[in-house]
């Protein structure tokens, strides 16, 4: 009876508050989903502003650099992740400076001669610092620029000179120009001669769907935070009391994780319910998967979306496990925002939620597969594609029940001072 | 408020904070997870994996091109997989991205290629499915063929280039191509401020100096919730009311030296840190801009409710807007409104210190006003 009342009135406090945290949820997320609805859309008008500009500075005519950036530039337009554009070095540098083009590079008055004269040039690439995972897709990029130049070069010079050695006088002309139009028509055609034949396997997410499962993984972490002003005015004195009077560390830890535990559904349902709406509205093609699992073909937009949040809530609930946990460990407002924060961003980044796993060296992928967030990452994403791994969801539960019985000891702790 | 006074205020909350053993374990934990990270970075990782088999492990291109991958330095993890169908299964199961399999006649289809009969298939390409980073990869593969194929274009389009009759000696024609070859990369690197681009803490570090900066710009408003809490509890019901935004940025201010500090020793345990004064230049200013928003915020929402609810979404937005993982294009006006933007901007471009400088002055100005809208009002209605 007493564990009862405590839970109602650990309720009426959150319920206190949650209309507000509520409405301006909602808010907050009408505006990010406004930006991020007028971004997309202007984005989708042009394919050209959805790759990464690289500006050049200097002129390409006559050399093979701009054989070298249009045959990077031929490689499935829709898809791939750069464009160039020739501009001045004021223009590139004020581009570079606010964020517009990812990099410039910096074609110097005497390239072609240099080239021509078989001196060796070099080219300066200006950025700023390597920028994480999209500075080295760039620099990567730039190295096969520099093997598709450096090789055509050698083979077109190579063969001017012994042809006209052996006595072709037109070495230099057409001669060359028809080996040219051979080369570049080679290089041109690469992407039919490594045609990739698609297995449609692995995990069976898309890209979509992996940081669908991040994202929400990350926010439902994040949301802890919201809650610091609840968990901070909590008062140690009426624990002891209520302590005293039958209601044990047990059942106050259960009683407030079980509130929490309503209040993050709350938002979280109301998050997705948004979603599912507005998904449906706009008529929304979900590409969650590598292939589509067989059994969503009867269902709408909307269903899917609940089915799978449906599934997701015993991750949820462990996510808010952890959070409560932190919170339990940790005193004082400064150390429980840092400490859920710090447990958020290192938890996710360690498990993937930021950059795909695969991207972390092995003895990290094998540590992160232990960890309860990796694990929740996988399950969310079994239940994505209709095959629930029953394994993750019991090591789920026993995550969660893990996070709880170590709350119920700090509180048990803090009751004993 | 005098000096003396407001240096006492300082001690004060510095003890107040390290009294928090949890406060004093979080300050320990930043840099040594941070020097975890950098060990296990060490170990050889790529954003993809790619397992590389031959059909005839006797044939001498395949097995250059495959050795050339193995030993190159490259984003892609490349593994070598004796038996075709072992790397098959492993793709199937998730544990590789993609499968390269050579054929043992690849000699004769790069001939082919070259000759101008484009439809050959040069390797056979097994992918989970057709990403960027795969689609990169299979540019790195014909960079990785890309000067057999132009040799093989030389020694077969010079047949025709040569007077009829002309004896083509294989070694001469070979001498000829070497004389030309170029194996330096045609790029050089730089930052905007002159300074080579580092490598040094890889891709995996990379992102640790964003998560700092946001771990600095929480920890200013943890001190503002700390400070609204303690108005909430009357902490602050005898003292002048005029003197309480000194109290509030001071509780800030200790918050973000004590990470600010732990910060900086961890990127130089990350190996992103670049020279001393500029970073601690950096970092001051970072610091003040933090409390200035901060504060800022704390006018706007003005309870700890509120800005426990809205801190999520600063830190989301934050995410976002800036180069935390990745550099998204656009939204400029936004961008300039939080200052992890500057910061981490300012790293290798010295404008936007200066423009951080008028972000702080901008600031000021915003928080003097807000204090005699917002404050005074209160204190005359009061």
């Amino acid at each position: 009876m007493r564990f009862l009342s405590y839970f109602k009135t650990q309720l009426k406090r959150y319920v206190k508050g949650l209309p507000l945290i509520l409405s301006i949820t909602v808010l907050l997320l009408g505006a990010i989903a406004l930006i991020a609805y007028s971004y997309m859309k202007e984005r989708s008008e042009s394919v050209e502003q959805n790759k990464a500009k690289i500006g050049v500075v200097g002129d390409l005519d006559g050399s093979y650099l701009g054989i070298g950036i249009s045959a990077i530039e031929s490689l499935d337009a829709s898809q791939y992740t750069v464009s160039f554009v020739e501009m001045t070095e004021d223009e590139a540098q004020k581009a570079l400076s606010i964020g517009d083009i990812a990099v410039y590079i910096i074609v110097p008055d005497n390239f072609v001669d240099d080239v021509a004269q078989g001196r060796e040039v070099t080219l300066r690439m200006v950025g700023r610092g390597t920028q994480g995972i999209g500075g080295i897709i760039i620099t990567e990029l730039a190295d096969v620029i520099s093997v598709y130049i450096n090789s055509s070069e050698t083979a077109i010079y190579a063969m001017q000179d012994y042809a006209w050695d052996k006595g072709n006088t037109d070495a230099y002309g057409s001669t060359a120009d028809q080996f040219f139009m051979l080369e570049a028509n080679n290089l041109f055609a690469r992407d039919s001669a490594l045609e990739p034949i698609l297995v449609g396997v692995g995990n069976g997410s898309s890209m979509i769907g992996y940081y669908a499962c991040g994202i929400f993984l990350l926010f439902t972490m994040l949301m802890g935070i919201g809650f610091c002003s609840i968990f901070v005015r909590r008062k140690q004195d009426v624990s002891k009391v209520l302590n005293s009077q039958g209601v044990h560390a047990w059942k106050q830890v259960a009683a407030e994780y079980l509130c929490y535990l309503l209040a993050t559904l709350a938002i979280v349902t109301l998050i997705v319910g948004a979603i599912s709406i507005a998904a449906n509205v706009l008529d929304v093609k979900l590409t969650l998967w590598a292939k589509a699992p067989r059994e969503i073909r009867w269902l709408s937009t909307a269903q899917i979306i609940w089915q799978i949040y449906l599934k997701w809530l015993p991750a949820v609930a462990m996510v808010s496990a952890l959070q409560f946990m932190v919170y339990e460990l940790t005193d004082g407002i400064v150390s429980s925002v840092l400490g859920q924060f710090l447990t958020a961003i290192a938890l996710g980044y360690v498990c993937g939620l930021f950059y795909p796993i695969s991207f972390f060296p092995n003895v990290l992928q094998k540590i992160a597969g232990v960890l309860p967030v990796k694990i929740a990452m996988d399950y969310c994403q079994s239940t994505m594609r209709w095959d629930t791994d029953i394994l993750r969801l019991v090591a789920v539960i026993v995550y969660a029940a893990l996070f709880l019985a170590l709350a119920i000891l700090a509180r048990r702790i803090k009751l004993k001072r | 408020m005098n000096i003396r006074k407001w240096f006492v205020l300082q001690i004060l909350y510095f003890k107040r904070l390290f009294l928090k053993k949890s406060f004093v374990v979080l300050l320990c934990l930043v840099p040594l997870m941070v020097l975890g990270l950098r060990i296990v970075a060490s170990e050889d990782n790529g954003i993809v994996t790619i397992l590389l088999c031959t059909e005839n492990d006797r044939d001498k291109l395949s097995e250059e091109i495959v050795d050339g991958l193995l030993s190159d330095d490259s984003v892609f993890d490349y593994k070598y997989c004796e038996d075709e169908s072992e790397a098959l299964a492993a793709l199937e199961q998730g544990k590789a991205d993609a499968v390269w399999i050579f054929p043992s006649d690849i000699d004769k289809r790069i001939k082919k290629y070259a000759s101008g009969d484009t439809g050959v298939n040069l390797v056979e390409v097994y992918e989970v499915e057709d990403t960027t980073s795969l689609k990169l990869s299979r540019e790195a593969l014909m960079a990785a063929m890309y000067d057999y194929i132009t040799y093989e274009e030389y020694a077969g389009y010079v047949v025709n280039a040569v007077p009829e009759g002309t004896e083509i000696d294989e070694e001469e024609l070979r001498a000829y191509y070497e004389r030309f070859r170029q194996d330096s990369s045609l790029f050089e690197y730089y930052n905007m401020d002159g300074t080579e681009w580092s490598d040094q803490g890889g891709l995996l570090t990379a992102p640790v100096r964003g998560m700092l900066s946001l771990l600095i710009l929480l920890a200013g408003i943890a001190g503002v919730m700390y400070f609204r809490q303690d108005k909430e509890a009357g902490v602050y019901e005898y003292l002048p009311q005029s003197e309480e935004w000194v109290y509030s940025l001071s509780g800030q201010l200790i918050a973000m030296l004590l990470l600010g500090t732990v910060s900086l020793i961890s990127l130089y345990f990350s190996g992103n840190a670049i020279s001393l004064p500029k970073e601690l230049l950096l970092m001051a200013e970072y610091i003040v801009a933090c409390a200035l928003f901060c504060s800022l915020l704390d006018r706007i929402f003005g309870s700890l409710l509120l800005m426990g609810i809205v801190t999520p979404f600063i830190v989301l937005i934050t995410f976002v807007m800036c180069p935390v993982f990745f550099s998204l294009g656009g939204f400029l006006p936004v961008k300039c409104m939080l200052p992890t933007f500057y910061y981490l901007y300012g790293i290798h471009d010295i404008n936007w210190i200066a423009y951080g400088g008028i972000y702080i002055a901008v600031a000021v100005v915003l928080n003097v006003a807000a204090e005699l809208i917002f404050n005074k009002g209160i204190r005359k209605n009061g």
